[in-house]
């Protein structure tokens, strides 16, 4: 099993997929600093894609700082520089995408959409938001 | 490595002018393919394309009758025993005597190959959770899949080709062969060439790709190039737009219901550049084309004549 989720979507580029999710990963604490990452092998095996693609992956987090290889012992999740406001941002790039295209499609305005993002942006930083979410989360049944 | 290499950088296949006919019935039309080496091709086509008889004719399971083929640069009726021992073929639905324990079908197989691999075939062994004591006949479908497999894989073949390996599998049995094959297209050099129905299953695995349609292949190359070149183009339109007559060369596919117009184009050049009727569209989404949408513009062309039906 892999350390970071990746749920490949049939149709788009699993090696941007799969770069986006690992950065995602990083970035959100999920793979902490030092963590060991996969190998292009264990890349390959487990999300049965082309071992290119995965050596691809792994080159390309290399190259953004993201991972550090240790010669003879793998590749570890590299000590977090400060990602840039931008850097994050773009690891939204897409969600924000598929919230304007719809909010477009609905003929909703830049305000609707800027007041639900405020809206549930308070509901989810509320108090018990916390709560409500593991509540959420046990009813999927996540532990099973 | 001690593999005699026949010219290391001559593409592992090499097909040219191949033609190829059942009785009159024309089934491979003058067909060109490179394959280089290291590749996971992966060859699509619809049924009756040719696949079969294109991977028979590379294997040598059938005679040449028109068109030359080399792999690693010799022709293919001119390759040295040595040649020919690092190249295994598995046919859809592979013959294996059905009397056979699974310890004397490596036992057989095992002195045709000299690269044979013994601890390579106990690896495999146990990750297929093969038993070498059981009779071939009294296997599941997918158990002497997994033996066939083996046994084109333990000789670290630096071409194997597969015809419809997955074809029929359970799950459990597919990620199975999928993780062998992974392993064996890892050597570096070994190219895979495998062709399959699953497009899903084949997209991941594969970084060539190829399309055949009424025997020739309309597409050939990496995956990547692949969806750097097509893209799938939505827009919305206004309900007075005419459509662009002719419509343009690079318009694989076009499709429009109610405002939606959907374009699967080819691009070339400065890309997005859309005919002018279109660049007031309302909304435009542009992305990569998938694998199977382009296969069925390009491969499913032929046999529906109707508008084709494209899934998101």
């Amino acid at each position: 099993m892999l350390p970071f989720t990746v749920v490949l979507t049939p149709g788009e580029s699993p090696y941007r997929q799969i770069v986006y999710a690992a950065t995602k990963a990083v970035v959100s604490g999920e793979l902490p600093e030092g963590a060991p990452f996969p190998s292009v092998r264990e890349l390959s095996q487990s999300l049965k894609i082309n071992p290119n693609t995965a050596h691809k992956v792994v080159a390309e987090l290399t190259r953004d700082g993201l991972l550090d290889v240790l010669p003879g012992l793998g590749t570890i999740v590299a000590r977090r520089r400060i990602a840039t406001a931008a850097e994050r941002a773009a690891l939204l790039s897409r969600e924000v995408e598929q919230v304007v295209v719809e909010a477009m499609r609905l003929s909703l305005t830049e305000a609707d959409v800027q007041q639900a993002v405020a809206d549930r942006w308070r509901e989810l930083s509320a108090p018990d938001a916390a709560g409500t979410l593991l509540d959420s989360s046990t009813l999927h049944g996540t532990h099973a | 490595m001690t593999r005699e290499q026949t010219g290391p950088t001559s593409p592992a296949v090499a097909v040219h002018g191949l033609s190829y006919r059942f009785g009159t019935e024309p089934v491979l039309d003058r067909l060109d393919l490179d394959i280089p080496q290291g590749a996971l091709y992966a060859l699509l086509g619809a049924n009756g394309a040719g696949k079969t008889t294109l991977l028979q004719l590379l294997a040598g399971a059938r005679p040449l009758q028109q068109g030359t083929v080399r792999l690693f640069g010799a022709e293919r009726h001119r390759l040295s025993p040595m040649q020919r021992q690092q190249i295994t073929y598995l046919a859809e639905g592979q013959e294996l005597p059905s009397w056979m324990r699974l310890s004397q079908l490596e036992a057989f197989c095992a002195p045709l190959y000299p690269t044979w691999d013994h601890a390579l075939a106990l690896t495999l062994r146990a990750r297929f959770d093969l038993d070498p004591r059981q009779v071939i006949g009294k296997m599941s479908r997918g158990q002497r899949m997994k033996a066939a497999l083996l046994c084109a894989l333990a000789p670290k073949p630096r071409l194997l080709i597969m015809d419809e390996p997955f074809t029929g599998m359970d799950a459990a049995v597919k990620d199975d062969l999928v993780r062998g094959l992974l392993d064996a297209a890892s050597v570096e050099g070994a190219t895979v060439l495998l062709c399959s129905h699953d497009i899903a299953e084949i997209e991941p695995l594969a970084d060539w790709v190829g399309i055949l349609d009424r025997g020739r292949m309309r597409v050939s190359m990496p995956i990547d190039e692949l969806r750097a070149r097509y893209k799938r183009i939505d827009m919305v339109t206004e309900a007075s737009l005419r459509m662009p007559e002719p419509i343009p060369a690079n318009w694989v596919s076009v499709e429009r219901a109610g405002l939606r117009l959907s374009v699967l184009m080819e691009q070339t050049g400065n890309a997005r550049e859309l005919p002018a009727p279109f660049r007031g569209a309302a909304r435009i989404d542009v992305r990569d084309a998938s694998l199977k949408e382009l296969y069925i513009a390009l491969a499913g062309k032929a046999h529906s004549q109707s508008g084709t039906e494209v899934g998101a």
